[in-house]
């Protein structure tokens, strides 16, 4: 190929695919910014992606129909609360795991490694089982607490963790640093990438999370977004621009998370275990 | 052996610190994995029913019997076993002639790597909702007018999610949609990681592009592809929430899977053990993948 | 300032490998140890031990008279410099040199002076707000350097401290370091595999191999006198040739097996009694490349296999040529002037006084 034909061809064939590949967004964006009746007359030509009348009227109707403050923050305090906890939890575990001397270690990570494949479907009904005879349904608690351990979340800080230079943490120790100080001091600082992938794929999965809220919570008060949607779409009248408009704002803070943390992720992508 | 295991008391302490460092994870997965999911592979040769009369009996491997005679069932593992083999190939290829296409250092080349990466932020719920828009009916609805396009108007519009035909390559084609971008990302990065030694060594020996994707890209992608592929395969035995919102399972089971089965075994008709008892399928199945991509990977892989 | 003597150490792993068998080595106060050998000799397992990084399998290490084996590492009063430096890399260096005091829970007053001692000292006061990752790698040496030294400790543990840096900067920092070490007499123990960085610092070497100390002495001592033949092997640059050879009484010769060589032996019996024993043994004979010279009478024939220039000198590589040399005969390197100008497969001569032979059994200890 020559550069120089090549490169323009390049651009637009990228331009096109990037095009087709994000319609169903503009689709969506478009939708939530114009009138309801046109949403699905327009859906057949062009006019698909043509905010006609930018009008707000959607995102308003969501405020009136349905307490979308009150999802948002029960999404922001679930998904905050697991994401924050697991990476304690989850990056102490892993550093255990990688770098200290102790008896059962290695049958113990066997054992992570091991729970890992375990999808969450795979035990939502007995989970469901215990936490209904525990109590738990409909609470904020129940929502978080079950997934706060992540066997996949530690093994990426495990492999993380094993990757770093071994003298680092050696140094640390000679002048007086004992685990715990040299993991907040030293280690933490220095793995970053892995401490921000982690953050984002737990959140980029609690986020959506859809079939363990649907199973134990019933009450507004405690649903997370995802929920709210599902509500919308089988609570009549099915007005496609709420829809939508309940869409992008649902979908506004994680673009946010990511495009912020976006850098830190593609690192944390290159140094953790993902790609194999 | 006495001279190894005998430990100082500053290393005792260490062994503690250890532990006390790695409890808060381990009781959370025992509790919340490991015991849930005893009791599932226990509950599973039950017969309990929530708010049933009926005594607790043992059933043992009657259940599974009974799920596998159950016709929606088979159907069940059929879809899933279609997804997969639909969706994780064309996924896989579309991801990694993106990452291709996007391998490179030209400008605004990151804007298109974000812009191929959106779908993923979209919870799948949403995307659910957006894609039965997309699949309307009708002359107006939007893949149908598209298709009508493309082909010169030689398309006439069909009801996507209730015709047993296309209920669940509309699925595929959403799930395709969504999750490509995570794969293209991981890919790239895989990309990234090979040394540019070895395309300057393949071109002075005289290795053309295509010759160069063989010998260089691919081999060394191997464990990337791995990764990509068996996470994939699982999130499609997994599916469930476009099934739930998009579909219902129908037309006729055209759509239903495993998880789909189950939630509505144990949630619509309170049969809990029966739920319990396909989950457990469910791991089994993630579970010979799993040790087939193991077995696959080994060769190449020191740890793990 | 201290002692360290490590006591029948042994290090042994969980995997079955042993490192370390029965180690005993003294190290006076004020002393520079260099612990040399080829890698996996067991010398920075050495170190790892001393610094309590690793527990040890077996015997007592004692710092300044004490049994320190219970001791954590930051109790034993001893500080490290790493190979890679292991410097923190989210740290200025004057983070980096304060944490090991913060750690000893010492004033901010007397922590901020320590620090302003130890860079003035190492020149490193300009980069005190700089990151590692801004030093060149000079630099960073003496960073670590820095924070090892900022403690006061009692002993200094080095790990291959200078084999990240070029050639050029290897020799002046090797000579910053001894000077430094001569100026404050802190007990030193330092590891490489470089016999030079070995033979030019150490106040005494001491030669590992295969987890077994060799020889302990000072350099010189090790060069002219050594224990055995890995010793004489390993020092020296190159290292001294060893072959394999055979006493014969009934020639009256020196027969070097598969070499070709004879050698009169009535003057090497004399000069050495303890040989007698050795008539018609195997044994290994040992040659100092620098002991080859092509005036020197008698000469045997050799044939040149190769030739390195190193400006002021040559290493000359040949094979002993009394028959037709074949390439099972042992190539064996000669270290000469430049004056002469040989060919790669030119017959040559080469003598030797038969005073600088060495003689080993064949197990490889020297035979007095």
């Amino acid at each position: 190929m020559s550069r120089s034909a090549g490169v323009p061809l390049f651009y637009l064939s990228l331009l096109l695919l990037g095009l087709l590949f994000i319609s169903p967004i503009g689709f969506m964006l478009a939708g939530s910014l114009k009138p309801d009746a046109r949403v699905l007359v327009e859906a057949g030509d062009w006019r698909v992606f043509w905010p006609a009348g930018l009008s707000l009227d959607n995102y308003l109707d969501v405020f009136a129909r349905v307490d979308f403050v009150r999802y948002l923050l029960n999404s922001l305090f679930i998904n905050g609360m697991i994401v924050g906890v697991g990476l304690l939890v989850n990056s102490l575990a892993g550093y255990a795991f990688a770098r200290l001397q102790w008896r059962g270690r290695e049958l113990l990570f066997g054992l992570v490694l091991a729970v890992m494949i375990i999808p969450l479907e795979a035990i939502a009904v007995p989970l469901f089982y215990m936490v209904s005879l525990a109590g738990w349904r409909d609470t904020y608690l129940v929502q978080i607490l079950p997934f706060i351990a992540n066997a996949f979340s530690i093994y990426l800080f495990y492999t993380y963790f094993i990757g770093m230079p071994r003298e680092l943490e050696e140094a640390a120790r000679i002048d007086g640093a004992g685990p715990l100080r040299t993991f907040f001091t030293i280690i933490v600082p220095n793995a970053k990438p892995v401490f921000a992938s982690v953050a984002i794929l737990t959140f980029l999965t609690q986020w959506g999370a859809f079939l363990w809220p649907l199973m134990v919570t019933s009450s507004e008060a405690v649903r997370p977004l995802p929920l709210a949607i599902a509500t919308f779409h089988s609570l009549p009248p099915l007005q496609w621009g709420d829809i939508f408009a309940f869409g992008v704002m649902m979908v506004a803070p994680i673009l946010v998370v990511f495009l912020l943390f976006q850098r830190w992720f593609v690192r944390g992508v290159v140094a953790t275990g993902i790609k194999g | 052996m006495t001279m190894l295991t005998k430990s100082t008391p500053n290393q005792k302490r260490r062994g503690l610190t250890a532990v006390f460092m790695s409890a808060p994870a381990l009781l959370g997965l025992l509790l919340f994995v490991a015991v849930p999911f005893l009791l599932a592979v226990a509950l599973g040769f039950t017969n309990l029913r929530l708010g049933s009369p009926l005594p607790l009996e043992w059933l043992g491997f009657e259940q599974y019997r009974r799920i596998f005679a159950d016709p929606s069932f088979s159907r069940a593992l059929l879809n899933n076993l279609l997804f997969a083999f639909t969706v994780v190939p064309l996924q896989t290829v579309l991801a990694l002639l993106l990452a291709l296409l996007l391998n490179r250092s030209l400008g605004g080349i990151a804007f298109f790597r974000t812009l191929f990466f959106m779908p993923v932020v979209f919870p799948l719920s949403l995307v659910a909702v957006v894609w039965v828009l997309i699949f309307a009916p009708g002359p107006n609805g939007m893949m149908n007018s598209f298709l009508e396009l493309v082909s010169f108007g030689a398309w006439t519009p069909r009801d996507f999610l209730h015709d047993p035909q296309l209920a669940l390559p509309a699925i595929m084609l959403t799930s395709i949609w969504q999750g490509t971008g995570f794969q293209m990302v991981i890919i790239l990065a895989g990309l990234q990681a090979i040394p540019a030694e070895l395309y300057e060594a393949a071109a002075i020996d005289g290795a053309r592009r295509w010759r160069q994707f063989w010998h260089v890209t691919l081999p060394q992608l191997r464990n990337t592809l791995i990764f990509v592929v068996l996470v994939t395969t699982i999130l499609a035995f997994r599916l469930f929430d476009q099934v739930q919102i998009m579909t219902q399972g129908g037309p006729h089971d055209a759509t239903t899977t495993v998880m789909f089965e189950a939630v509505q075994a144990a949630f619509a008709r309170q049969q809990v053990a029966r739920g319990a008892a396909m989950t457990v399928v469910l791991f089994l199945v993630v579970l010979l993948i799993s040790w087939l991509q193991r077995r696959v990977a080994r060769q190449e892989r020191e740890v793990l | 300032m201290a002692t360290v003597e490590f006591l029948h150490i042994h290090k042994s792993y969980p995997d079955g490998t042993r490192a370390l068998n029965d180690l005993n080595l003294k190290v006076a106060e004020g002393e520079m140890m260099v612990l040399v050998g080829p890698s996996g000799c067991g010398k920075s397992t050495s170190l790892r031990l001393l610094a309590g990084l690793e527990p040890v399998s077996g015997g007592e290490l004692l710092i300044d008279g004490e049994c320190v084996n219970e001791r954590p590492p930051q109790h034993r009063d001893i500080a490290m410099v790493f190979q890679n430096y292991a410097l923190y890399p989210h740290m200025t260096v004057r983070r980096n040199l304060a944490f090991p005091l913060q750690m000893l829970k010492m004033t901010k007053a007397e922590i901020a002076k320590r620090v302003e001692e130890t860079a003035q000292l190492l020149g490193l006061a300009e980069l005190l707000e700089r990151r590692p990752r801004q030093l060149s790698g000079g630099q960073r040496q003496r960073v670590a350097m820095g924070r090892a030294m900022v403690r006061q400790p009692q002993v200094f543990l080095m790990d291959e401290p200078l084999s990240n840096l070029d050639a050029k900067l290897r020799t002046q920092i090797r000579a910053e370091i001894a000077d430094l070490q001569k100026r404050l007499r802190i007990t030193t123990i330092y590891v490489t595999h470089d016999q030079v960085e070995a033979m030019t610092l150490g106040d005494r070497i001491a030669v590992l191999n295969a987890g077994r100390l060799q020889q302990v002495g000072p350099p010189q001592e090790l060069y002219e006198q050594p224990a055995n033949a890995f010793v004489a092997a390993f020092l020296g640059n190159p290292g001294m040739n060893i072959f394999a050879a055979r006493l014969s009484r009934n020639s009256g010769m020196l027969q070097l097996e598969s070499d070709g060589w004879r050698i009169p032996i009535e003057q090497l019996l004399a000069s050495k009694p303890g040989l007698e024993e050795y008539l018609e043994h195997p044994i290994l004979v040992g040659l100092r490349p620098e002991a080859f010279s092509p005036e020197v009478t008698p000469a045997y024939p050799a044939i040149v296999v190769s030739i390195e220039s190193l400006g002021h000198e040559r290493l000359l590589y040949f094979r002993p040529a009394a028959t037709t040399p074949s390439t099972a005969q042992k190539t064996l390197v000669a270290r000469l002037s430049c004056t002469q100008a040989e060919a790669v497969g030119q017959n040559i001569r080469l003598g030797f006084k038969p005073e600088q032979l060495y003689f080993f059994t064949g197990e490889g200890e020297v035979i007095a």
